[in-house]
């Protein structure tokens, strides 16, 4: 009995100190360098999903937890996560000692990558951003090749625009209403400042959003979730700015509750990367919280990011075999200085205000207020009664004389008649006059008393307010809620800006192509409420409209946590709607140009949901699926919306479903993800624009224009995307470490969409401007614009005394010409007048080799980065170089065919001397570039 | 580790799956490419001699004036005209050969058509007649159905213009069609005047 009584409270006092004095399992977090304790960092048990946070002491305990095999990973922002396995033996304590974290590296290299992806290289059309700025933080291995090692190439994740990704700053969505993608330059620059975030991938759940098919980024401006401390830096590059300098500071929480972030950065170059691209941003940042009690924190956030830069051209072969792949026709000297005819200018400063209320242990709700207002603009030159000022305009290039062609009035053959001696002559001409020529045009206007030339800006002046309310709630200890609501209003202002009338004279607002002969009285002018005005730097004119939308959405989400399976169910709704109003009665489209247009409304669900299965602590299988609609986007809505009213007949929302599994090995020394993806994208809608010339090979008997403004509608665009995605990431020793990666895509589009044209110049003939051109057959032609195919494999060696060097090498193949899909309706084989009968040269051989679709070529890309640090007196100085494509390969992003001759006859005569006067337009990747930055910590 | 090595599979079979569903790169398909299954563009016409193209029917029904063919500035054409036939009724036909239409896309008729010094479009015209049964000789025991087309615009400023005639449907046909072009007129001056026709299309 005795014996029993002792063992009793032997067990008791066991259990005792057990629940009050030695939790199940702990460590000390600390920084390698500094050895501080690191406050809020977070150790998960895996299998559980259980995790604690470092105090400010940095310690991290758990009371509990499950007996057995066990994986835990200790990280936070900045530093590498480092993964244990443990062996948790029920009773007793388990203490790990001190865990050191070291600094991550990518950090350093964020830097050097927000350089590639800022660089939007886009046409208005092509829709050629990457993906990668998504990933710049993420710590997956994939994601990480696919950010800094293949972004340079236009990689994108999943072969998907970033229009089916979700960035947000607070829980608040910064993807356009315009297009669906997020301006990256809204926040460009201010890498210390946006470098909290959070990721999913692919449909997986993220607790702020239900999110679309390619993945969240959240970044969290929160002033006190920022290490404190001082940071400088300054960089130099040759990408497209030449010189960087960024300084930001975090208080941390003060004892009366208050925190403070500021941050500001400066990027700029008299000429970037391609010839003539200038380059300024500056970037201002300021967050502070106000801790109220326990229970309520205010956080306020202001963002100011300008950027303003000189674009370059894509350039046809032709183009670039006379003037190398630096080429640029979008500058020209002026009184000794380069200007640059194409800036973009970005200017959209942003406000938030945050309340973080913790309800109680188990409940928090977030809630955010967001204005946003300021403009975008890209400029361009107008042309009203001269000739186009484009150096590489066809007539100015060789291949216009290569290619001439006597062409019978009686639409029989044409006979090649090259001229070759006017080729020369156009050639060394060219050559000699590869740039805008500003002072012709400035002379042109002097002569003809107003302004013939000018330069325009297209600007779209938005402001978005937005409030959202994100609830977390721990509703059992297997089950968490996230639901949301979230509200969004847009007014949009569009239109054409003067900047600059290039002399003394305004610029008349009427386009004389629609005056004169053939043409009814008031059909030039751009607005017949204020008819022939003259227009001088500041004023509008051209077109002039506003956009409304306003887009309502809920979410709820619940996610199972149990030892074996984690699984989530979540589920969304929304309501869209559009409206245009015109601000100028269009001369062309009197009746419908002026006024609001009709409401458009759309309401829209998705569902999605998974399964993660652990196998063990270490080997995982997740599954995902979801189903969703969406509306069009606002720019895909209307036929022509810088004219008139006219909405998109049968406009549909997308349908978009999307299916994958991994498989995942989470092991102390082997991290591994393998990822089979499904997606399908149904009835897309897409509107493009461009200037055309020669319409009529088009158009069945219509008149020949010139310089026309079409719009290209194509309807119905199914897309299927299928794939694999494999990261590796093995540490080979305590100093090296291993990384692969992989990405075997086929990205297609998988039907035969509508497309139709709208066309100004049948409108002004009295004739329906919507020309319909039936099916285009693009089914199983590529998506271009990408490598679908990606291999990437790296070392990296990390001395102990902090320093580190790595290299490595990324093959990337599959990379395809966008195709247009005018040029493969049926209207590319029909005679013009001939009632629908083929040109009676087709023949099937050639016309396949016509239409096929252009591969580029396959290329190597191999990239050094290394960087050392110091501690002096309790700071760091750090140091990080990179080399990227060190071989200094020439490859080609991506490129677009070109909607002109569009016929099978007129393509045919392109083709007739060899060089192309309408080929294919490409952009290039960057050459060998380095990026060298130093920065010190205090 | 059974489990697994079925997860292990599962992965597979996804990635197969994947794979398996990839597309060739030719697999797109060209726009219908709609060939002429016949075209006569009577290029090898000589200038004002009796029309004889083989497999052609030149007829005269009423009268004895037949088509000839005709070149103008390197275009040949087929033409008839009653001037000075010296009969008070001219009705004349050419037929093309027999041409099996079930090749074609489209199912469609066109050619170009022209006239000169036609005023009275009622008694001095030109038909377009389809025929299944005809025999290659008796234009007259073939049964024939008109097809309408666009006439040529009349008046002295449109004299020797070629003008589309139109798309003629041929969608009710199948096997081997006969095409009739039939020639109204008269050497009175009212009713004098010529049609042409060029560009005989069948897609």
């Amino acid at each position: 009995m005795k014996k029993l009584v002792f063992s009793i409270l032997f067990v008791l006092q066991a259990v005792f100190v057990w629940s009050q004095h030695s939790p199940a399992l702990k460590g000390k977090v600390v920084d390698s360098k500094t050895q501080k304790p690191l406050r809020n960092v977070v150790a998960t048990i895996t299998s559980t999903n259980q995790s604690a946070l470092t105090d400010a002491t940095g310690v991290f305990s758990f009371d509990v937890a499950t007996e057995g095999q066990q994986t835990l990973t200790v990280g936070s922002t900045g530093y590498t996560t480092q993964t244990f396995t443990l062996s948790i033996v029920k009773g007793q304590s388990l203490d790990l000692g001190v865990v050191f974290l070291e600094e991550d590296i990518t950090s350093e290299q964020q830097l050097s990558l927000i350089t590639i992806t800022e660089n939007d290289l886009g046409d208005d059309n092509s829709g050629s951003e990457s993906t990668a700025g998504l990933l710049q933080a993420s710590r997956d291995t994939y994601q990480q090749a696919a950010a800094f090692n293949w972004g340079q190439a236009r990689f994108r994740i999943r072969g998907l625009d970033n229009e089916y990704g979700t960035t947000m700053i607070n829980g608040i969505v910064m993807n356009k209403l315009f297009d669906g993608r997020p301006q990256w330059s809204n926040w460009g620059g201010l890498n210390d400042a946006t470098r909290n975030q959070e990721f999913t991938m692919g449909s997986a759940p993220s607790d702020y959003t239900f999110g679309n098919i390619l993945g969240t980024q959240e970044i969290n401006t929160r002033a006190s979730f920022y290490r404190p401390g001082t940071r400088v830096s300054f960089s130099g590059t040759n990408t497209n700015y030449s010189w960087r300098t960024m300084a930001t500071y975090a208080s941390g929480m003060s004892k009366d509750g208050w925190a403070f972030v500021v941050s500001g950065s400066r990027r700029w170059a008299k000429e970037g990367y391609f010839e003539g691209t200038d380059y300024s941003a500056n970037s201002l940042f300021a967050s502070i919280e106000k801790k109220f009690n326990d229970k309520h924190s205010i956080n306020f956030t202001s963002i100011y990011a300008q950027n303003s830069r000189g674009k370059n051209s894509p350039n046809t072969q032709e183009v670039t075999d006379l003037m190398g792949i630096e080429y640029n026709s979008y500058w020209g000297w002026q009184n000794g200085k380069r200007r640059n005819s194409r800036d973009k200018n970005v200017d959209e400063p942003i406000l938030m205000l945050s309340h973080y209320w913790k309800i109680n242990e188990k409940n928090t709700l977030n809630t955010n207020i967001s204005y946003q207002s300021g403009g975008i603009g890209n400029s361009r030159l107008d042309y009203n009664g001269g000739n186009n000022p484009d150096p590489t305009y066809y007539k100015n290039l060789p291949s216009y004389y290569l290619n001439l062609h006597n062409i019978p009035a009686d639409g029989s053959l044409p006979t090649h008649t090259p001229n070759y001696a006017q080729a020369e002559i156009a050639r060394v001409d060219f050559i000699n006059n590869s740039q805008i020529n500003w002072e012709r045009m400035y002379h042109a206007n002097d002569i003809n008393k107003r302004s013939i030339y000018a330069l325009y800006e297209d600007r779209m002046e938005d402001v978005t307010w937005t409030a959202n309310s994100i609830l977390n709630s721990q509703l059992s200890d297997n089950i968490t809620l996230n639901a949301g609501i979230n509200f969004r209003s847009l007014k949009s202002e569009n239109f054409q800006k003067m900047l600059d009338p290039l002399g003394d004279y305004g610029f008349i607002d009427t386009d004389l192509f629609y005056e004169g002969n053939g043409f009814t009285a008031g059909q030039s002018q751009a607005d017949l409420n204020n008819p022939n005005r003259v227009v001088y730097a500041g004023d509008r004119y051209g077109y002039n409209y506003i956009m409304r939308a306003i887009v309502a959405d809920a979410f709820t989400q619940f996610k199972f946590t149990y030892n074996k399976f984690d699984f989530y169910l979540a589920q969304t709704f929304s309501q869209t709607r559009y409206q245009r109003e015109g601000l100028y009665r269009n001369g062309l489209y009197a009746d419908n140009s002026y006024g609001k247009s009709d409401k458009l409304e759309f309401n829209n669900y998705g569902f999605k949901g998974g399964l993660t299965y652990k196998i063990t602590g270490k080997h995982m299988f997740s599954v995902n699926a979801a189903y969703m609609t969406k509306a069009p986007m606002l720019r895909n809505a209307f036929n022509n919306a810088r004219l008139n009213n006219s909405i998109v007949s049968g406009l549909e929302d997308e349908k978009i479903s999307s299916v994958d599994a991994s498989y995942i090995i989470r092991a102390p020394k082997l991290k591994a993800r393998l990822t089979g993806f499904y997606s399908k994208i149904e009835d897309a809608t897409k509107v493009g624009f461009f200037y055309a010339e020669g319409l009529g090979a088009i158009e069945d008997g219509g008149n020949d224009s010139e310089n026309d403004f079409v719009a290209e509608i194509t309807k119905n665009i199914d897309k299927q995307n299928i794939g694999l995605e494999l990261g590796l990431e093995y540490q080979l020793s305590k100093t090296i470490k291993v990384t692969g990666s992989a990405s075997y895509g086929q990205y297609i589009y998988s039907n035969n969409p509508t497309v139709l044209l709208n066309i100004d110049s049948r409108q002004a003939a009295g004739l329906n401007p919507i020309v319909n051109f039936g099916d285009s057959y693009l089914k199983n032609y590529r998506q271009g614009g990408m490598p679908q195919q990606a291999y990437s494999l790296g070392i990296e060696y990390r001395d102990p005394k902090f320093w580190w060097i790595g290299a490595n090498a990324n093959y990337l193949d599959d990379s395809y010409v966008e195709v247009d899909p005018l040029i493969r309706t049926n209207n590319f084989f029909m005679q013009p007048g001939g009632s629908g009968v083929s040109y009676p040269e087709v023949t099937e051989e050639r016309a396949r080799q016509l239409l096929s679709q252009e591969k580029f070529n396959s290329f190597m890309l191999v990239n050094l980065t290394g960087g050392k640090s110091w501690r002096i007196s309790g700071n760091t100085l750090g140091f990080f170089a990179s080399v990227n494509n060190i071989f200094d390969v020439t490859y080609k992003t991506g490129g677009f065919e070109q909607a002109r001759n569009a016929n099978y006859r007129e393509l045919n005569m392109d083709y007739a001397s060899g060089t192309r006067s309408f080929g294919s337009k490409y952009f290039y990747g960057y050459g060998r570039t380095y990026f060298v930055n130093v920065y010190l910590t205090f | 580790m059974k489990n697994f090595n079925i997860k292990t599979l599962c992965v597979a079979l996804v990635a197969l799956g994947a794979l398996s569903s990839c597309t060739k790169e030719d697999d797109t398909n060209l726009p219908p490419i709609v060939p002429a299954i016949y075209f006569e563009d009577f290029q090898t016409a000589v200038a004002n001699t009796p029309f004889d193209f083989e497999g052609w029917t030149n007829f005269a029904q009423v009268g004895t004036k037949k088509w000839i063919e005709n070149a103008y500035q390197g275009n040949g054409y087929a033409e008839f005209t009653p001037f000075n036939s010296g009969q008070a009724s001219n009705v004349a036909w050419i037929v093309t050969p027999g041409i099996n239409i079930d090749g074609a896309i489209k199912k469609r008729l066109t050619f170009d058509v022209a006239q000169h010094h036609v005023t009275d479009l009622a008694n001095n015209k030109l038909e377009v007649f389809i025929s299944t049964d005809y025999d290659g000789t008796n234009v007259t025991d073939a049964t024939w159905t008109q097809a309408s087309f666009t006439p040529p615009l009349v008046g002295s400023t449109n004299n020797y213009d070629f003008f589309k005639a139109g798309a003629i449907s041929l969608a009710n046909y199948s096997g081997t069609i006969y095409i009739g072009f039939k020639a109204t007129g008269g050497t009175a001056t009212a009713v004098s005047g010529a049609y042409m026709i060029d560009n005989v299309k069948i897609f």
